[in-house]
């Protein structure tokens, strides 16, 4: 099982990064986990030319840096894991600097999905989605984030997904028993 | 009363954005100052601070920003970063805010999260949130529709009444204001998937659309 990390360049080793894809390898010896440190002053921003849905479908047409390569990893990942410093509720600028150029994975064409309007699907399969929330955090911007994440996976189709806010060591346990469960349903169902 | 407005869209000329900020102006008749956070977002804090000064002097702000992944722009959250770190110096204003955010979804319920980011970035800042108008469908609007008849006349009535707020300094705060475009939500469908075609076929690409760049194991 191939697994993305995709975390923000300003996450430590004591936010997690090193510590996640070690969990990960001790969980289950057949994980195989890449990880890629994101940082938005590498990223040009999108620019919602669409250019990536009606000029070069499936590739973004700002190629000079990683959002290109950073798409195909993504879409051939089993699971990706987002950990991100929690911004006002939402994603840390260093994730949102991929995401916004991750459209073009997806389709141009509607559809309507769980009653509401969405993108078709651009692939056959879409990884499972897993985010974890870090920093220093309200309540209400935990309840924001989570739902982001919900709305996330809903519009990125994937079949699975999980959310953890991660803001003290009680958290962290809590997120590391959730993704053992995340992970242990999957390498059951296999 | 001053006016300030961030526009959120990364995008240059006249998309969505720039069309909702312009009705808003007409609508207010007083002098707007407008900023776009994908002119400054990258700069250094010395380059911003006197653009962030300017908007920490005005009575309201308005944020109108597309929604892009299910929330703000990345040069978006960078800006309103920088308006945060800039009021630990200065101190906290008095500031009265307002959001606008549209998706070319057609329900403007896809919005909430985003409005929910900017009243949780007023919680931070200590500015007074005061409510945000949800747009679906908001290409339709940005294609300039008739104002008074026909399916947008709802959101020029959702942007009428924000104006209208703004203008008489009202201190009523509200639940979020969802509107969308008064058509079958499959007309609109049909009519964004014929135009992704058509758009296609422009660019010479017809029948390229569901293309599979990067389907390495497919």
């Amino acid at each position: 099982m191939d697994v993305l990390i995709l975390y923000d360049s300003t996450a430590t080793n004591d936010e997690g990064v090193n510590r996640l894809a070690l969990l990960l390898e001790v969980m289950d010896s057949n994980i195989n986990v890449q990880t890629v440190a994101l940082d938005w002053k590498k990223f040009k921003p999108c620019a919602g030319c669409f250019g990536c849905w009606v000029k070069t479908p499936g590739k973004c047409v700002i190629t000079k840096d990683e959002a290109n390569d950073n798409s195909r990893k993504l879409v051939n990942a089993d699971t990706v894991i987002l950990l991100s410093r929690v911004t006002y509720g939402g994603y840390s600028p260093d994730t949102k600097a991929f995401l916004d150029r991750f459209i073009c994975n997806i389709s141009p064409f509607f559809m309507i999905k769980s009653h509401e309007m969405h993108h078709q699907k651009r692939y056959a399969k879409y990884p499972d989605l897993v985010s974890f929330g870090f920093g220093d955090m309200t309540e209400q911007e935990k309840k924001t984030f989570l739902e982001l994440c919900e709305r996330n996976a809903l519009n990125l189709h994937s079949r699975r997904h999980a959310a953890f806010t991660v803001c003290n060591p009680i958290e962290g346990m809590q997120a590391a028993i959730g993704l053992r469960e995340f992970f242990g349903k999957e390498v059951v169902s296999k | 009363m001053r006016l300030v407005v961030i526009n959120g869209s990364p995008k240059k000329g006249q998309g969505t954005t720039a069309t909702i900020i312009r009705v808003i102006k007409e609508m207010i008749e007083a002098d707007v100052e407008e900023f776009s956070a994908i002119d400054y977002y990258h700069k250094p804090d010395t380059e911003c601070d006197s653009t962030i000064d300017r908007i920490l002097n005005a009575d309201v702000l308005l944020i109108a920003t597309p929604l892009y992944v299910d929330s703000l722009p990345m040069p978006l959250v960078v800006f309103l970063q920088s308006i945060e770190k800039r009021i630990t110096k200065t101190g906290r204003p008095l500031l009265k805010v307002y959001g606008i955010c549209h998706c070319g979804f057609f329900e403007a319920i896809h919005n909430k999260v985003a409005l929910d980011i900017l009243r949780n970035f007023c919680s931070r800042t200590g500015f007074d949130w005061q409510y945000g108008v949800s747009i679906g469908a908001g290409v339709f609007f940005g294609g300039n529709p008739d104002p008074l008849n026909g399916p947008a006349k709802v959101i020029y009535d959702a942007l009428h009444g924000l104006c209208e707020d703004i203008k008489t300094e009202s201190d009523h705060k509200s639940s979020n204001v969802f509107v969308q475009p008064s058509i079958p939500r499959f007309l609109y469908k049909l009519g964004g998937n014929m135009g992704w075609r058509v758009q296609a076929k422009s660019n010479g690409i017809a029948g390229m659309l569901r293309a599979k760049p990067y389907a390495d194991g497919e």
